[in-house]
C-alpha cells in the first residue's frame, strides 16, 4: 500500500470511530491486527492472514478451537520474528481443531511453531525458516507439536533448526507427508510417540534425516508403531550444529535415518543416499552413556524392519570414533550402510532388527556392549523378517 | 458553578461509578469502571476488598505489586491444601498492579520493593511509575484474566486484551521491554492444568501467604481466617523465612517462579521438571538430561549438577535474557540477581553427584 493511501485510510477510519463517538485511532498495522484476530477469534472461525511481509517483536498465539489461520501462501505471508523480544516462540497454538496453512514463521527466537497437548491438529503448506543457515544460534524447532493427539503435518517446508525441522514428540497418530526438510540438525524427529506414518517426504543436508527416538524422564514413553517409507533421504551430511546438552547434539552427520530405542519400526522403500556415517543406524539409548534412571523406560529398540530401500553411497567418513575405528581395523574404504550397536535385554533370543533387500551395502551389528570387540559383519544378526505394521488412519483428516 | 452544574449533571446520570465491582460481563474498558481499585491522595487502595502480599513473589523485572482481593459479599474461600492456591467463591476478583520507583531522566530504579506496612496500608504512589493492572475475575463461567495498561499520566489504566511492550530502561542505562501480557499469555501461566481452559490464581496459596507479609503484622493467613475469609481450621504452615538463603526458601523461590508450567499438569509437564514446592530433588532435575531445551541447555549437561550451579542448566536460563534460552519464558527481561544467586547456594549445597561422561 502507497502512503497516501493508507494515510487516507488512517484519516477515514479516524472520521468513522468519530462519528460513532469513540476516540480517534489511529489505524492498526497488520501485524498488530492479526494479533486481536487471533485473540478474539471465535471457535471453528477461520483467521487470514494477509499477502505480506509482517514483523513482530513478541510471539502470537491461538487458544481457541476449530480455528483456521490461513494465509495466502508459505512464500507470501511472511510472519517476521527477527526482531523478537519476548516469547519463547514465533506462534503458540495451545487448542485442539486447529488448521494452520499458508504462511511462514521466519527466524524466531526460540521455536519457530509450537503447538501445546492440541487434538486433530493439521498443518498445511506452511513454512518454518531460519534465513541466516544452519548456526547454532538458530531456534530448536520449527514445526514442534507436543503431547498431541492426531497431528497432519503436510506439504510444509522446515529448514534451519538446530534442533529438528519437524518435531513430533509424546504424541499419538500422527502423519508427516510430502514436506520439503533441509539444513536442520534433525530432519524429521519422532520422539515418544505413538503410530506414526511418516512418507513422502525429501529430507536432504540436515545432520540426521529422519529420527524416530524414545527417550527416558518423558511422562509420555513407550513410543511405538512408526512407518517410515517413500522418502527420499539423500546427503544428510550437515555437522551437527545442535547446542551441546541436547540428545540430538549426539547424532553423527551423515546419518539417513536413524532409530534410538523405539520399538514396531518399519523402514521401507526409501531412497537413501550419500551418508558418511550411516543410511540406517539403529541404537539404543545406553549407547550415548547417559545415565538411565528411569524405572519405566525401555531403552531396547526391537522389532525393527528394515526393507526393500534404495541405499546408495553410504559409511564412508563416519562422524563417530569408534565407527571411524571400526573401519580402519576391517580396512573397509566404507562400512555398511545399515548399522546396528547390538544392545539386547539380557534374556532376549532372536534377532531383534530384521533388515533385507536393500542392496548390496550390507549390515553390521557393532557388539557396542562388548566395547566393538567382534564387530558381525555376517547379516546373520538381521536375518528375519516381519509382519507390515498397519497404516494410520486420523478419521478423515488425511 | 459551573463544576456544581457539572456534579449536578454527573449525579442525574448515575454517574459512570457502578455501585460495585464489576463481577460478571463484559470487562469494562477503565479499570475504575472495574471499582476494586480507588486512587485517593497519592495512593491506590481496595476500593473493595483488601490488600495481601506473598512471601515469595514472582520475580517481574523489579517492578513493585500491589495485591488486592475482592471476595463477594458473604463469600469466603476454602483450603484445598498448604501447598495448592485457595479455592475463591465465584465472584472473587484479584488485582495485581505493578510499577517502577522512578529514577533520574526517565529511567526506572531495579530495587526491591519495600513492604506494605498493613493490609489496611494504601500504595503510596508518589515517584512511581504505574504499568498495568493485572486483574483475575472468577465469574459464573470460571476465571477470567486480562490486564489494564495504565497511561502516562497514571491516572486510568484501560483494557489491553492485546498486551504491548513497553521500552524501559533501568538507571544502570540497560534497556529493556516491559511485557504487559496479552490475554493468551495470562492463560499461558493460569491455565495450570494444561488443555483444560480453565484458569487459576496462583499465587495466594496457604503456605506463601503463612508468613509475614506485613511490616508490623503476624502470619496474613491466620488474619484471613479470623476475618471470616477463609473457611478452615487447617493448619498452615509457611514454605520458608524470606530473606534467609535456605534450602527452602529456594523451593519456595521455584514454585512461585516456575511451577505454573513446570508441574504434572502445567505446560511445562513435556519436560518433565517438576518444580512445584512437593516436587522430589529427582523431580527438580537433579541429574536430569534435557529433552527439548535447545539453545537453553547452554552446553550443559543437566539441569541441576550438586555442587556445581555453573554446569547446571537450571541457573543458566534463570541468568540468561535471551528470549529462546531464558526461564521463566515470559514474564520478564531482567535477570533477577538475587533469585539466581538463591539457586545457585541451593544447588552448591547440594550433596552427590552425577556421571561425568556423555559421550557418544
Amino acid at each position: 500500500m502507497k502512503a497516501a493511501q493508507r494515510w487516507l485510510m488512517g484519516v477515514l477510519g479516524a472520521a468513522l470511530l468519530s462519528a460513532c463517538g469513540g476516540a480517534p485511532e489511529p489505524a492498526k498495522d497488520p501485524a498488530q491486527a492479526l494479533r486481536e484476530a487471533l485473540l478474539s477469534a471465535e471457535p471453528g472461525s477461520t483467521v487470514t492472514i494477509p499477502e505480506g511481509h509482517f514483523t513482530f517483536d513478541r510471539s502470537l498465539s491461538l487458544g481457541v478451537n476449530g480455528v483456521t489461520l490461513r494465509g495466502a501462501g508459505q512464500n507470501k505471508s511472511i510472519l517476521d520474528f527477527a526482531g523478537q523480544l519476548a516469547g519463547a516462540e514465533g506462534l503458540l497454538v495451545a487448542a485442539e481443531n486447529v488448521t494452520l496453512e499458508g504462511f511462514a514463521v521466519l527466524d524466531a527466537k526460540g521455536d519457530a511453531i509450537k503447538m501445546n497437548q492440541c487434538k486433530n491438529l493439521v498443518v498445511r503448506g506452511v513454512r518454518t525458516e531460519w534465513t541466516g543457515g544452519p548456526k547454532s544460534t538458530n531456534g530448536a524447532y520449527g514445526l514442534y507439536p507436543v503431547q498431541c493427539d492426531g497431528v497432519l503435518i503436510e506439504d510444509s517446508i522446515a529448514v534451519g533448526a538446530s534442533d529438528a525441522g519437524i518435531y513430533v514428540g509424546q504424541s499419538t497418530n500422527i502423519i508427516v507427508r510430502r514436506n520439503q526438510v533441509a539444513f536442520n540438525v534433525a530432519g524429521i524427529e519422532i520422539e515418544n510417540s505413538t503410530q506414526a506414518d511418516v512418507y513422502e517426504n525429501n529430507v536432504v543436508d540436515n545432520t540426521g534425516g529422519i529420527l524416530v527416538f524414545d527417550l527416558p524422564d518423558l511422562p509420555v514413553q513407550g513410543g511405538r508403531q512408526t512407518r517410515v517409507f517413500h522418502n527420499i533421504v539423500a546427503h544428510n551430511n550437515t555437522a551437527n550444529f545442535a547446542p551441546e546438552g541436547n540428545i540430538v547434539g549426539t547424532v553423527p552427520a551423515g546419518s539417513g535415518i536413524m532409530v534410538n530405542s523405539n520399538d514396531d519400526i518399519e523402514i521401507f522403500e526409501n531412497t537413501i543416499s550419500d551418508h558418511q556415517t550411516a543410511a540406517v543406524l539403529v541404537v539404543s539409548y545406553l549407547i550415548t552413556g547417559r545415565p538411565l534412571d528411569d524405572p519405566n523406560y525401555d531403552p531396547f529398540p526391537e522389532q525393527i524392519s528394515i526393507h526393500h530401500n534404495t541405499i546408495e553411497k553410504s559409511g564412508y567418513d563416519p562422524d563417530s570414533e569408534p565407527l571411524m575405528a571400526l573401519k580402519a581395523a576391517a580396512q573397509l574404504p566404507a562400512l555398511p550402510a545399515i548399522i546396528w550397536d547390538g544392545f539386547v535385554r539380557p534374556e532376549q533370543e532372536g534377532p531383534v532388527v530384521c533388515a533385507h533387500d536393500n542392496g548390496e551395502l550390507g549390515t553390521v551389528a557393532l557388539d557396542a556392549p562388548n566395547g566393538f570387540a567382534a564387530p558381525d559383519f555376517s547379516g546373520a544378526a538381521f536375518a528375519c523378517t516381519r509382519e507390515a505394521l498397519p497404516p494410520v488412519a486420523l478419521g478423515g483428516a488425511e | 458553578m459551573r463544576t456544581a452544574w457539572l456534579l449536578a449533571l454527573f449525579v442525574l446520570l448515575g454517574g459512570c461509578g457502578p455501585s460495585g465491582p464489576v463481577r460478571e460481563g463484559p470487562w469494562p474498558e477503565r479499570l475504575s469502571e472495574l471499582a476494586v481499585l480507588a486512587q485517593e491522595g497519592g495512593a491506590l487502595a481496595p476500593r473493595a476488598g483488601y490488600a495481601y502480599t506473598l512471601a515469595h513473589p514472582l520475580f517481574s523485572d523489579y517492578a513493585w505489586k500491589y495485591r488486592t482481593i475482592s471476595l463477594p459479599k458473604g463469600g469466603a474461600a476454602s483450603m484445598v491444601s498448604n501447598d495448592e492456591t485457595l479455592a475463591f467463591p465465584v465472584g472473587t476478583i484479584i488485582t495485581k498492579t505493578f510499577a517502577f520507583p522512578q529514577g533520574a531522566s526517565d529511567a526506572v530504579r531495579t530495587v526491591a520493593a519495600e513492604p506494605l506496612a498493613s493490609p489496611g496500608a494504601p500504595f503510596a504512589l508518589a515517584g512511581m511509575r504505574l504499568m498495568e493492572t493485572r486483574v483475575l475475575r472468577h465469574t459464573s463461567a470460571g476465571w477470567e484474566a486480562v490486564s489494564y495498561q495504565w497511561n502516562e499520566a497514571g491516572t486510568e489504566a484501560f483494557h489491553a486484551p492485546a498486551g504491548a511492550l513497553v521500552p524501559l530502561t533501568t538507571e544502570g542505562g540497560e534497556r529493556f521491554p516491559y511485557l504487559i501480557p496479552d490475554k493468551n499469555q495470562c492463560a499461558g501461566c493460569h491455565e495450570t492444568a494444561m488443555g483444560t481452559k480453565i484458569l487459576k490464581p496462583i499465587g495466594p496459596k496457604p503456605g506463601n501467604l503463612a508468613a509475614h507479609g506485613f511490616a508490623d503484622e503476624g502470619s496474613q493467613f491466620e488474619a484471613w481466617r479470623d476475618a471470616g475469609w477463609v473457611a478452615s481450621a487447617a493448619p498452615v504452615t509457611p514454605w520458608a523465612v524470606p530473606g534467609t538463603g535456605s534450602v527452602a526458601e529456594a523451593h519456595a523461590y521455584l514454585d512461585a517462579n516456575c511451577a505454573h508450567c513446570h508441574s504434572d499438569t502445567g505446560a511445562a509437564d513435556t519436560a518433565g521438571l517438576d518444580l512445584r514446592i512437593t516436587a522430589s530433588e529427582l523431580g527438580r532435575g537433579r541429574c536430569k538430561t534435557p529433552v527439548a531445551a535447545g539453545r537453553g541447555s547452554g552446553g550443559r549437561a543437566y539441569d541441576v549438577w550438586p555442587g556445581r550451579p555453573e554446569a547446571s542448566i537450571l541457573p543458566f536460563r534463570l541468568g540468561h535474557q535471551d528470549p529462546g534460552i531464558m526461564m521463566p519464558e515470559l514474564g520478564r527481561s531482567l535477570v533477577h540477581e538475587e533469585g539466581v544467586a538463591l539457586v545457585k547456594a541451593w544447588i552448591t549445597a547440594m550433596d552427590g553427584d552425577c556421571a561425568a561422561s556423555l559421550s557418544l
